[in-house]
Order: C-alpha cells, then structure tokens, then sequence
C-alpha cells in the first residue's frame, strides 16, 4: 500500500462498511466537504443509503476513475449501468442526491426522462409507484383537454 | 395451565390479525410495497420533467394532482421555455400554409418537411403578426386575432377593434417577461373617408394584451411616422420596424421600438455605411437573438454588410459581409419591403443561413460566399419558433380567476 493512498470507511444505514481511496470516494461533493472541513473521525456515516445501493455508486465510481479507460468503453458501462429496474434507479437517485454528485444524477435523471417519453399515463404511474388520485372524472376532462397528445 | 392460556392467547392474536388483514383487504397487500416505496424529491422531479418535449407533458399532467400541479404552475411553464435545446424555424406561409424545420437539416441543405395545420381550416386568410415562446399571433381581414399554440393544440380568439377606415396597416406581437404577458401591437393609419387626402393619414396604436385580455387605444403617437414592414420584429423585449418619414416613400430613414412591457415608443439611427443617398439598401432583420441591418451594394459584385444592434454599448456593430455572385439575386432585392432573418450554424465552421421570402442562402463561415440556395415557396423569412406549453387560454384565464 503506497503511504500517499488515503483510505476512508463510508458506514451505510443497514451498518456496512466500505472501505474506499479517499481520491475515489470525493467525487461525492458531500463527502469532499467533509474531508477539506477536517470533520471526518474514522467512519463517515451514510445515513441515507444502503449498502445494496452503495455498492452500486462504488462500482460507477471506481468504472468513471479508472486510468487510460476511453470514452467508448465509458459510454458502454453508462449505458448498461442504468439498465436496472425502476425501484434501483430511483434508490440511485437519491443517493447521487444526498452524496451530490452531479455528473451521476444528471445521467440517471436522464434515464428517466427516456422511460418517460413515449409511456402512457398508465405506464408511467407503474414507473414511479404513483397514486392516480384524479376520480374517474377529472381524469376524463384533462385527457380530453389534450386528447391529441395520446393519438 | 399457564402455558395453555397464552397459547390460546397466541391463537387468538393470529387469529385476530389475519382477520383484521383480511378486512383492510388492498391495504394488506400493498403495505409491504409502500413501506419500500422511494419519493423523489420534488425538485429532482422537476429537473426531470423539464426535460421532456411539450407532448410528453401533456401525457404526463394526468398522471397524478401533484404532477398535473407541478407541470402547470407559471414558474415550470416559464423555466421550460428557458431550456429549449434545439433551434427550430419557423416560415410563415403567405397563402397559410406554415412550415417549420429545425437549423441542422436546413444547414445540410434538406428540404423542410414539417407543415402546420392551422387552427380551423375553415379560416379566412390570415397574415402573420409574430411569434414568440412557441406562441403564433395571426390576423385576418375580418380582424379576428388568434394567438395559438400549435405545439398543445390552444389558442385564444379575439377581435381586433375597428376604429376608422384603415388605409393600410403593420402590428406586431411580444413577450413582456416582467409581468409574464404577451401583447399584440396593431397600428393603423386612417383616412375620414375613401376620398380622403392620403396626406391626412391618422394613426390609431391598438395594443391588445393576453394577460388581461383588453384593448388600449392611443391617437396622438408615430404622427409622421410610416413604418414599413408589416410585421415588426421581436428581439430582446421591444418589437421594431424600419420606418420611412412619408407615405410611399421606402427609403429606410430609422428603426422605431416597441417596448413591450412600458409600452414606449423610440427610434435608433441607422449605422453609417458612408453614402447617404443609399439608404433605400437597409434592410431590417434578426441575426439569431440579435436586431440586425443589412446593407446590400448592389455595384459590381454584390455584397451585404451585416450589422447587429448591441443594447449594452448602444451601438451598431458591423458583424461580416456576405458575398452574392455575380447577378445572381439582385432580383430579389429589389423588393420594396421585406425584412430577413439569419441563423448561424452551432458547427465549427459557423455556416450563415439567410432567410429571405420565399428563398434560403446558405454562405461559407470563412469565405462568406454563396454555398446554396433553395426555394421556401410562398414562405415569408423564418421566425425563431421554439416549441413550448405555454397556454394562451391559461395567460388570460389567470386574470379572471
């Protein structure tokens, strides 16, 4: 281990442990802060992701560090990456929010915005866990208020 | 003993809980799913939708009460606007057919294929009064005024006032962005009767604005003043027109603004361009965002100065000259009133796309020579057309309400 690699432990709210490069890890903005204010003690604490969904942030970060990787074989791992069920995807968000990291919750954001288009009201509901909470009648008069757009 | 009793007790608490499960029915089994249930954050949410093309939407405003709130709201409305990403044109048909193309197809030289329907086929003829925010204003000749929203399938009618026998007349349309209105300008130039003395035109400004859904008259403005085009040009809040200083005179003499939020008239000079007996070459344009003069020269080889206005310094600024081979569209220029438009192509070699009526030229970025041309038939020059959801009917229902 060379002695210039830091190493810093991220505990996620399940109570794992990852033990990741410091030059890895402050592509989050959050923890970067936490690192140039000194308030990092052993562990930083996640309290707003699991383990399951770190793993994944993890494996795009080391992916989007690796040395000499070109800009295809990234396109590649960006492109399969977001290939996950809905439920994944939105947990991903989140974490990409709370860690902020922008490069990441821009693609995954983007990746909704293509499941989106083209889906049915129907569809999209399914997509996002939502309610229709319209009554059987408003849903009527705003579909036929823009009833060209379901052509 | 003991051990019986809490059995029985146990029994009977599993009892009890399936029962009281089996009656909460839905609940029972989508519990599990809700527990796990992941909320967006509103504003992730919002930076999701506002990436979506206005059909989107539409689609999704009957998703759920908060969605259709969200996408509704006149703060999502007008931070859509701000985002549009591509550049599509609008030609404004003077028989009514409208056509509208994104830049890229037209820099590589492909035909325009889109065609809008217009609102009612049924319609009179109707002129172009202006564009912006996605939004068309049309008039025809029985003075029904439309603003219209192809992109969502809206529009507003209302009836332009006649005050007097209008000998000829010009009007525009803008966005006033402080107070989210858009206003239609009509200025007519009056005579008594038929017989009238040209000389005694009145002038009468009819300004219509969506917001409040009314009409303001003004007498006593632009006496003296004849605009030339007939529909003026929106750039950055104000509407201008070229305007000549008597009637049947095209000579361009000076711009006259609109400035849609005061309501304010003013006037710019032209650039110098050295011969002051030429003004009659000044033409009025748009240059992307930018108010713009073309002066042509039409001796020997044909070229054309290209200025943009810059509100910041004041000032005219000669931005390229465009060179026309020899006798080839001198025709064209001999039009008493027409205004252009000109795009510049986001590609490193920064083509210039010239709208004329009814024509395109396309010049080198670096040369400044003509490269194409191609008929837009029965087209007047394009118009800056974004696609948006703004709702002309929800503008002025807000009022009201």
């Amino acid at each position: 281990m060379s002695s210039s690699t830091k190493f810093l432990t991220l505990k996620t709210c399940d109570d794992k442990k990852f033990v990741l490069d410091e030059a890895i890890a402050v592509r989050s903005q959050t923890i970067k802060n936490m690192v140039e204010d000194d308030c990092v003690s052993n562990v930083i604490p996640l309290p707003n992701v699991d383990s399951k969904t770190m793993t994944k942030v993890i494996e795009y970060w080391k992916k989007h560090s690796e040395e000499g990787i070109s800009k295809d074989m990234l396109m590649d791992f960006d492109k399969a990456f977001v290939k996950v069920h809905h439920s994944i995807l939105h947990a991903l968000i989140l974490a990409a929010n709370f860690l902020n990291d922008k490069e990441m919750l821009d693609m995954m954001c983007q990746e909704v915005v293509d499941r989106i288009k083209g889906k049915t009201p129907e569809e999209i509901r399914k997509e996002f866990d939502i309610k229709n909470d319209f009554t059987p009648e408003e849903e009527e008069e705003i579909r036929k208020e823009n009833a060209w757009a379901f052509e | 003993m003991f051990s019986f009793l809490s059995f029985r007790d146990w029994i009977h608490q599993v009892i009890h809980t399936i029962l009281l499960k089996f009656i909460s029915g839905y609940d029972f089994i989508f519990t599990p799913l809700s527990t796990t249930e992941i909320i967006i954050p509103n504003e992730i949410l919002t930076d999701i939708l506002l990436r979506l093309p206005p059909k989107s939407l539409l689609k999704c405003m009957s998703v759920s009460k908060s969605w259709h709130q969200l996408i509704s709201s006149p703060d999502f409305v007008k931070t859509h606007l701000k985002l549009k990403t591509d550049q599509p044109v609008l030609f404004p048909g003077i028989n009514g057919k409208y056509k509208f193309c994104s830049l890229t197809p037209l820099f590589n030289k492909q035909q325009i294929a889109q065609e809008l329907a217009l609102i009612d086929s049924s319609n009179l003829k109707v002129f172009f009064v202006g564009s912006v925010n996605g939004l068309i204003c049309l008039c025809n000749y029985a003075r029904e005024t439309y603003i219209w929203n192809p992109t969502i399938k809206k529009s507003k009618k209302v009836l332009y006032p006649k005050l007097g026998t209008s000998f000829y007349n010009k009007y525009g349309f803008g966005y006033d962005e402080s107070s989210d209105d858009y206003k239609a300008v009509f200025v007519d130039y009056n005579r008594n009767s038929y017989n009238d003395d040209v000389s005694k035109l009145k002038t009468v400004i009819s300004i219509y604005s969506l917001r409040t859904d009314s009409w303001t008259i003004l007498h006593d403005e632009l006496q003296g003043v004849f605009l030339l085009n007939h529909s003026g040009k929106f750039v950055n809040g104000k509407i201008y027109w070229a305007a000549s200083t008597r009637i049947g005179n095209y000579d361009v003499y000076n711009i006259i603004s609109f400035d849609v939020a005061e309501e304010t008239w003013g006037s710019l000079e032209l650039p110098s361009c050295g011969e002051v007996n030429s003004k009659f070459k000044f033409k009025l344009g748009v240059v992307g965002s930018d108010l713009s003069v073309m002066y042509t020269c039409y001796l020997g080889t044909a070229t054309s100065d290209v200025w943009i206005w810059k509100d910041c310094s004041v000032s005219w600024m000669k931005l390229f000259t465009i060179e026309y081979p020899q006798n080839t569209v001198l025709v064209m220029f001999s039009a008493l009133i027409f205004t252009f438009s000109i795009h510049l192509s986001q590609s490193e070699k920064g083509d210039i796309l010239l709208s004329l009526p009814g024509l395109i030229m396309i010049f080198d970025g670096s040369t400044k020579m003509l490269e194409h041309t191609a008929d837009v038939e029965g087209c007047n020059p394009a118009e800056t057309y974004a696609e948006s959801i703004v709702n002309p009917l929800m503008i002025s229902g807000k009022n009201s309400a």
